[in-house]
């Protein structure tokens, strides 16, 4: 072997990545770092269908100095099928349209090929790969260059199907469709005897047709180490086990990352193949950053501009906005300050963007759907005038270089909330009919290995049978707190595999190894991509599983790397809530809300909130925010917008919570570290809490322009630059010594700016949530009955389970009906009572397996004429199932049909009705009765059946039926430990309601247990956890022992015991956070 | 009429305890499955108060560390089995063997041996029903098996009470409904859906299902309904079905004086084969195989079998074929006793419809397998299958199917190919490298020098278990005598053989 003999250098130009799904074992960012490694200056990641990985290959071979080439691999029908093994072999490889490896030359190429790949993506009607035809691909060739491929291209299967003649004749198609100058003949060497023998035909095609050979190495792994994952993947995506795969599996390791070196040697006998790759390479002129993405223009009358529209448009919000509030200084200063937006928006030239989320809102608002901006566009004056937040920022004095600054060079980012469920699909479909099809689809989603599912993949794949992974997979644990004991490796073990076996230590190694490999393509929540022209031609489009979404190939971090805006409609359950109340009470009550009008001052409302009486309440429900809101004490409605924020990661890492809770409860003096800063930080007592302060600070004590500030925020969050972070401090001290801010004051300051820069949270954001939170606590104390029916009707949201919300709606006095087939509709609604009050009834939509269909059904039939027997029910509700009829006449649903029947009663029937007797039977039939041979349930099993069949019931709470035996066990109600002194030894015993293991507390779980009276928290230290894991993890009912801790009106017990408690078998639910 | 029911929890346990009575003091339990995916299947009650269940894995169970393990063993647990059978027969002749290892103990929740004996009759001889419970309980606790008895005027009834009831239970007609009673609904082996409605129902146990209207219950849940009825009323049928000892074709004539002569011997023979084929007659059987032994003077037994291309029921024919057996290898000593046993099987139907062809003598070739299984072992016998591999030599033995013989034709192929003779086992040799390429082979003790060479041709896999294969191989032409070879290197013992020649 001579060095003299190798070429100069080898660019891979085949590869596949892990966005090939579970067709490749390495990340884009992996194989890049290994072609880093290698000294290639250049990498080509061709994914199978479609461009998924193509933004992360840019992103991390600019970072690495490489340049990246984008392409893909397309399957098309008309070539034949992919190789397969002989006849005689036997193997379970299924017949698969050969794939075309298309790399772009230029932007067109690059246009072609996503527009190519939308155009088959969206002919299928579900969400799958996709065929495309020659005709289309013959359509859009121009700028693309072909490669024969290897295994998987129309050469190696033509050879197969005909020999020689028939290989010639698919080049020749291929020449014929690509142009002469851009086909190529690929060779692969991975040490496989029939692939030699088609390189040598494909050698002396080439050299008949005149065409380059090429030499890759159709990568699908970075390292050959990966060969095992891909092994793996290759298991999992033909749905079968390592054993039962055979020959679909790698015939040896050789399909890895090769260098100029490696590759020289293969193909030592071809050396002008290897130096073309080179040449190619340098042929390929197409960069990701050119790929020709432009926001959409806003359509706009004749003789506008968009900024002028804009500028209209705003104006007349302002009138409207800032016209009825009296003071005439907030008007001039509103006034100022949109001017001062509107002249940065035309500046940057994002008036087209702003246009299009007001006509996003416009629609919401002419179609009765609630909207409200969050995140940081509450910053914006323009925003609040447009109506697309509901937040001042001019008389909250928010700053809105947050938002928007020249110098951050990034795209504003607008975040709107919306009723989840059908609303924001109204608002979504919108925008696709607005731009089209193919101007605007939902960001993806990727879907990654996690824990437990690549645990249970990868048992599969071993062969593990279901029992086994159950087990375990259940074990693995997702709490959001990791401890020393929360390794994948710990969990085996808990779940009973010996780790010292060598299959189950292979099994805890793929499954680490997996961790974090992309699964499939989900949607993402509610981002949205919306492109100038065609948004096809930046990236490809397919479509989502859902019926009428599409969604684009790249995830929001992607859309974001490569410059694409997207507009986030986020359904907020909240809202919905807020929106059902809205029409249930006028219904009802006779009265009207507007959710804009609602008095801030109401000081009830406050009272609750101090008392920590916010089950169900939006933000400020979770078990700390009760813990805190008695010690913040809110009396107004800033004190909320400081709640919102306070329980969050930012402050309680940056420490900044004590002191304001100390301050606020007068144990600590108000200082502020600077004279200067009293203007900034007096509304949270001294202590920086929101990014906006931190802003103002650097602006105040150091003369920084907003721009500038926020540079500086973003800086220290990201922690990317250590030198661009090192001239900001400098920068900032410069400032501070100029307004002769002293040494110990400038410590103390960028303590404070740098140890919250990444968790701070915006004040406009916290004024945006805490309006909704303010408006769901008005209407919980003001409506109890319709807040507590719209929140049932909205599950799953929120913090607790119906279960919870209806026995905290009971004990604030509501009365809560069981579900009646007589009178229940599909959603829970309200009744009037005799004494003018309002109850609450269930609605079907909680009797498990009731299809909506069937609740419709019923609906319709009970309104022509009520239902005389369950029998009739059955007759006349056909598609009521024997099983739902079963179900509801366990949950006590059908008593109400025949007077002075219970459950059991209804049961006994339900197993008769809709079977006829046959004739010779009838006699016997006529027999019955009504009233059935069996005894009436049990309260606890009518509890039980409740629990099973509805997930809530309307009677005594589970630990009411066991309160005496609890008294003798000394186990004091949840309602009685206010009476108790701190430190005193107490047990408490309940329903677990939530569990939390909250990032920021060490490994201290929080657990939330309910019994009649009340919640009752408890704190459980990580070494008790250890001791009592599963209890803790997955008990239903636990008595919890411990010392009482009554700080500042906050009661929690710290366990000291625990123990299970077997009271019932109700399958209850708890809200467990990881 | 009485039936007496045994149950014998924790059987798989009992039996190895039999066999290991030093174990008996310790907590043990005994595993089912390969490793590392054992599962506990029976324990005893030091094990029980370690906190042991049924269905664990063997690591979870092992926490203790206290625990002696054994694996689970079918043959144990027969033999066990047949220990209490012989027990329950000294008590009855007709005795039915309810759950044992051969129904995998009826798939009940845990490995108990069941078994139900007549108990009418049997007064004379055990006295009570009770006292005949007591004793039959005595001697299988003196063989180490621990057990409830329960007599009943029902099967089904003394099978319920003793599995619920621990000890000796003696019920008569009047008070067996009383007794069953209070058993929880569990007991009953139902349908789970079936299970699910009457718990929905409230019914908690046997008596308040007892006390259901028939006519209701059927209406609704059917004749399940009905059954499940009777039993908790204790008064659904069970045909006993006693277990029959194994039917054995066998004779033995002791001769006063040793003989000489075959025709002598002929007039022996006839009659026992007489008796032989009547007896296998009587149970609708022909003979399959007759074995005669000749007990001789001096000289070790000398025996010879005729097998018959069909099970036949002709005496002429067996005779005629011992006799020709017998000339061709006659005894070489005088005949001191003769025994002639048969192996008995279904008589061959030669033609099974009137379009259907003959077959082909069948049960002979299923005979010729059978021998050659003995003989090589049962894993090599039958006809070689490709596997679904990368690992091209790999294959297994499948059920031997000859074809009808030129019909099939191996599917054109576009390309000629040369054959390659495989080595099995590969040859080793012995190979010397010029540059990247083998040059130089060693093998069967010839120096070969090597023309042409391509490769290396790379193989692996099997890498998640034991069966972890890496190869390279390369095709090589010898000049010198002219050949092409497939030399083969496996790298993890570092050695190369010669895999096979090619055509």
């Amino acid at each position: 072997m001579l060095r003299g003999n190798m070429t100069e250098g080898y660019v891979e130009l085949h590869s596949r990545s892990a966005f090939s799904f579970l067709e490749g074992a390495s990340m884009p960012e992996a194989m890049a770092q290994q072609a880093a490694n290698l000294n290639m200056p250049a990498l080509g990641i061709l994914d199978r269908d479609g461009l998924y990985g193509a933004p992360r290959l840019y992103m991390s071979a600019k970072k690495l100095g490489l340049r990246s080439h984008i392409g893909a691999e397309i399957s098309v029908a008309e070539l034949g099928s992919q190789v397969l093994p002989e006849l005689w072999q036997p193997h379970t490889i299924l017949d698969r349209p050969v794939r075309l490896s298309l790399l772009c030359e230029s932007q067109t190429g690059y246009r072609n090929l996503s527009q190519l790949i939308t155009g088959y993506k969206l002919q299928q009607k579900t969400k799958g790969e996709g065929i495309a035809s020659l005709r289309s691909v013959r359509e859009r060739a121009e700028g693309l260059v072909c490669m024969t491929g290897g295994d998987e291209g129309p050469l190696a299967a033509a050879l197969a199907r005909g020999g020689m003649e028939e290989g010639r004749r698919v080049v020749e198609c291929l020449v014929q469709t690509f142009g002469r100058g851009n086909v190529y003949v690929e060779l692969q060497r991975h040490r496989i005897r029939e692939q030699e023998a088609r390189n040598q035909a494909a050698i002396a095609l080439a050299r008949e047709l005149h065409l380059p050979l090429l030499a890759t190495n159709g990568a699908n792994m970075a390292t050959s180490l990966e060969r095992e994952v891909l092994d793996v993947l290759t298991s999992i995506r033909h749905r079968t086990s390592l054993d039962e795969a055979g020959m679909l599996l790698q015939q040896n390791a050789n399909r890895h990352m090769r260098g100029a070196d490696e590759m020289g040697s293969l193909f030592r006998d071809l050396p002008s193949a290897v130096a073309e790759t080179v040449e190619l390479s340098l042929r390929l002129q197409f960069v990701m950053k050119d790929m020709g993405y432009q926001f959409p223009l806003y359509p706009i009358p004749e003789g506008e501009t968009m900024d002028t529209f804009l500028h209209k448009r705003t104006m007349e919000g302002v009138a409207n906005r800032y016209g009825c509030k009296a003071s005439a200084k907030l008007r001039r200063k509103a006034d100022k300050q949109v001017e001062k937006e509107l002249t940065l928006i035309a500046k940057l030239g994002l008036a087209g963007y702003f246009l299009i989320v007001w006509d996003i809102v416009e629609f919401c608002r002419k179609n009765g759907i609630l909207v409200q901006g969050r995140g940081s566009a509450a910053n914006s004056a323009v925003c609040y005038s447009l109506g697309i937040t509901a937040v001042d920022p001019v008389g909250m004095e928010l700053l809105f270089e947050r938002f928007l600054s020249e110098v951050r060079g990034e795209w504003p980012d607008i975040d709107l909330d919306l009723p989840s469920g059908d609303d924001r699909e109204k608002a979504i479909q919108y925008v696709y009919t607005r731009y089209g099809q193919l101007g605007a689809a939902m960001c993806a989603n990727v879907i990654t290995y996690r824990g437990r599912s690549a645990a249970r993949e990868v048992g599969k794949s071993l062969g593990f049978d279901e029992d086994t992974l159950t087990r375990l997979t259940r074990l693995v644990g997702s709490w959001e707190w990791k401890g020393p004991t929360d390794t994948m490796k710990n969990q085996f073990q808990t779940a009973g595999f010996d780790l010292a076996h060598p299959r189950i230590a292979k099994y805890l190694e793929l499954s680490i190894r997996m961790l974090d490999l992309p699964r499939h393509l989900g949607q993402h929540s509610g981002g949205m991509i919306i492109a100038q022209g065609q948004l096809a031609s930046v990236v490809p489009i397919e479509p989502a599983s859902m019926p009428g979404r599409n969604v684009i190939q790249w995830d929001k971090e992607d859309c974001s790397d490569m410059g694409l805006i997207k507009v986030d409609l986020l359904g907020l359950g909240m809202m919905a809530v807020l929106k059902d109340c809205v029409e249930l009470i006028p219904l009802h009550y006779g009265k009207k809300v507007d959710i804009a009008q609602i008095p801030h001052d109401d000081a009830k409302v406050y009272k609750t909130l101090r008392e920590a009486d916010t089950v169900g309440l939006f933000q400020v429900e979770s078990r700390a925010q009760m813990a805190s809101l008695p010690r913040n004490n809110p009396d107004k409605f800033y004190d909320l917008v400081v709640q919102v924020a306070i329980i969050r990661p930012g402050p309680i890492v940056g420490q900044m919570m004590n002191p304001y809770m100390e301050r606020r409860q007068g144990r600590q003096e108000i200082r502020y570290p600077h004279p200067l800063l009293e203007p900034v930080l007096y509304r949270t007592l001294g202590v920086p809490l929101f990014q906006e302060q931190l802003l103002r600070i650097a602006m105040v004590i150091a003369n920084f322009t907003g721009g500038e500030a926020e540079e500086l925020r973003r800086a220290l969050g990201s922690r990317r630059s250590a030198d661009k972070m090192r001239a900001l401090e400098l920068k900032l001290r410069n400032g501070m010594d100029q307004n002769g801010v002293s040494p110990s004051a400038q410590e103390e300051i960028i303590k404070a700016i740098s140890s919250f820069a990444l968790y701070g949270f915006p004040e406009s954001h916290a004024a945006s949530f805490a309006l909704i939170a303010y408006a769901s606590a008005w209407l919980k104390f003001h409506y109890l009955a319709a807040f507590t029916a719209a929140i049932l009707n909205n599950q799953p949201m929120g913090f607790y389970s119906p279960a919870v919300l209806v026995k905290d709606a009971q004990r604030h006095g509501l009365r809560v009906k069981p579900v009646d087939v007589l009178r229940s509709n599909w959603s829970c609604t309200l009744e009037k009572e005799a004494n003018g009050t309002f109850s609450l009834r269930l609605g079907l939509c909680y009797v498990r397996g009731l299809r909506q269909g069937s609740a419709a059904e019923l609906e319709a039939a009970r309104e022509m004429r009520p239902f005389a027997s369950i029998e009739e029910l059955a007759r006349r509700v056909p598609s009521l199932t024997r099983a739902d009829l079963t179900t509801l006449a366990e949950i006590g649903a059908l008593n109400s049909i025949c007077e002075g029947i219970h459950r059991r009663d209804a049961l006994w029937q339900v197993e008769r009705a809709g079977r006829r007797p046959g004739a010779l039977l009838a006699a016997l039939d006529r027999d019955e009765e009504v009233v059935s041979p069996l005894r009436p349930m049990e309260p606890q099993e009518r509890m039980v059946a409740d629990y099973a069949s509805t997930g809530v019931t309307v009677g005594r709470h589970p630990m009411a039926h066991y309160r005496q035996q609890l008294r003798t066990m000394r186990v004091v109600r949840a309602g009685d430990l206010p009476l108790l002194r701190h430190g005193v030894k107490a047990r408490i015993a309940g329903c677990v309601i939530a569990r939390q293991r909250p990032g920021t507390a060490h490994g201290f779980i929080f657990l939330s247990i309910e019994d009649e009276t009340g919640i009752a928290n408890a704190i459980v230290d990580p070494e008790l956890y250890e001791r009592y894991r599963s209890l803790v993890t997955y008990s239903k009912f636990l008595l919890i022992e411990g010392s009482l801790q009554n700080v500042d009106k906050v009661i929690h017990i710290r366990a000291r015991h625990i123990e299970e408690l077997s009271v019932t078998a109700a399958p209850v639910q708890s809200h467990d956070f990881h | 009429m009485g039936y007496a029911a045994i149950y014998i929890p924790e059987f798989p346990s009992l039996a190895w305890l039999r066999l290991e009575p030093s174990a008996r003091p310790r907590a043990i339990a005994v595993v089912e499955g390969s490793a590392p995916l054992e599962r506990i299947v029976s324990f005893n009650r030091a094990s029980k108060e370690l906190g042991l269940e049924h269905g664990m894995s063997k690591v979870q169970a092992d926490t203790s560390g206290q625990i002696l393990f054994h694996a689970r063993s079918i043959a144990e647990e027969e033999a066990a089995l047949d220990v209490v059978f012989e027990v329950a027969e000294r008590f009855s002749p007709r005795v039915q063997i309810i759950a044992s290892s051969v129904n995998q103990y009826a798939r009940s929740k845990q490995p108990a041996a069941v078994l139900l004996l007549d108990q009418t009759g049997t007064e004379k001889l055990f006295g009570s029903a009770r006292s005949f419970a007591e004793k039959l309980r005595k001697a299988l606790h003196e063989l180490d098996f621990p057990s409830n008895v329960a007599v009943a005027p029902n099967a089904e009834g003394s099978l319920l009470l003793a599995r619920s009831y621990s000890g000796v239970t003696r019920v008569n007609q009047r008070d067996v409904q009383a007794k069953l009673a209070p058993l929880s609904l569990s007991m009953l082996r139902c349908e789970d859906t079936t299970l699910a409605t009457l718990t929905r129902w409230g019914i908690r146990n046997l008596g308040e299902l007892a006390a259901l209207p028939e006519t209701a219950l059927v209406s609704r849940i059917g004749q399940q309904g009905r059954r499940l009825q009777r039993l908790a009323l204790g008064v659904e049928d069970h045909l006993l079905v006693p277990e029959e000892p194994a039917f054995i074709l066998s004779d033995h004539v002791l001769l006063d004086t040793p003989l000489e002569s075959l025709e002598s011997l002929l007039f022996i023979l006839s009659p026992m084969i007489d008796k032989l084929l009547k007896q296998a007659i009587n149970h609708a059987y022909a003979l399959r195989s007759v074995t005669i032994t000749l007990e001789l003077e001096k000289r070790t037994p000398h025996q010879l079998e005729v097998r018959p291309a069909v099970p036949v029921q002709s005496k002429d024919l067996l005779l005629k074929l011992l006799n020709l057996k017998l000339q061709a290898d006659p005894p070489q000593a005088g005949i001191l006793a003769v025994t002639l046993s048969a192996e008995p099987a279904v008589p061959q139907v030669s033609q099974r419809g009137l379009f259907q062809a003959q077959f082909p003598e069948p049960d002979k070739l299923d005979l010729l397998l059978a021998r050659l299984k003995s003989i090589v072992g049962e894993a090599n016998v039958g006809s070689p299958v490709l596997c679904n591999s990368h690992r091209d030599d790999e294959f297994r033995m499948g059920p031997f199917q000859p074809t009808a013989g030129g019909t099939e034709r191996p599917p054109k192929s576009k390309t000629v190919r040369s054959a390659l003779r495989r080595f099995r086992p590969l040859q080793p040799a012995k190979v010397v490298f010029r540059g990247a390429a083998p040059s130089l082979l060693f093998w069967n003790g010839s120096r070969l020098e090597l023309g042409d060479v391509t490769g290396p041709w790379q193989s692996s896999g099997y890498w998640w278990d034991g069966r972890q294969w890496e190869a390279d191989e390369w095709d090589a032409i010898v000049a010198q005598p002219p050949q092409a070879l497939r030399l083969r290197y496996e790298p993890k013992p570092g050695s190369w053989y010669v895999a096979g020649q090619y055509d």
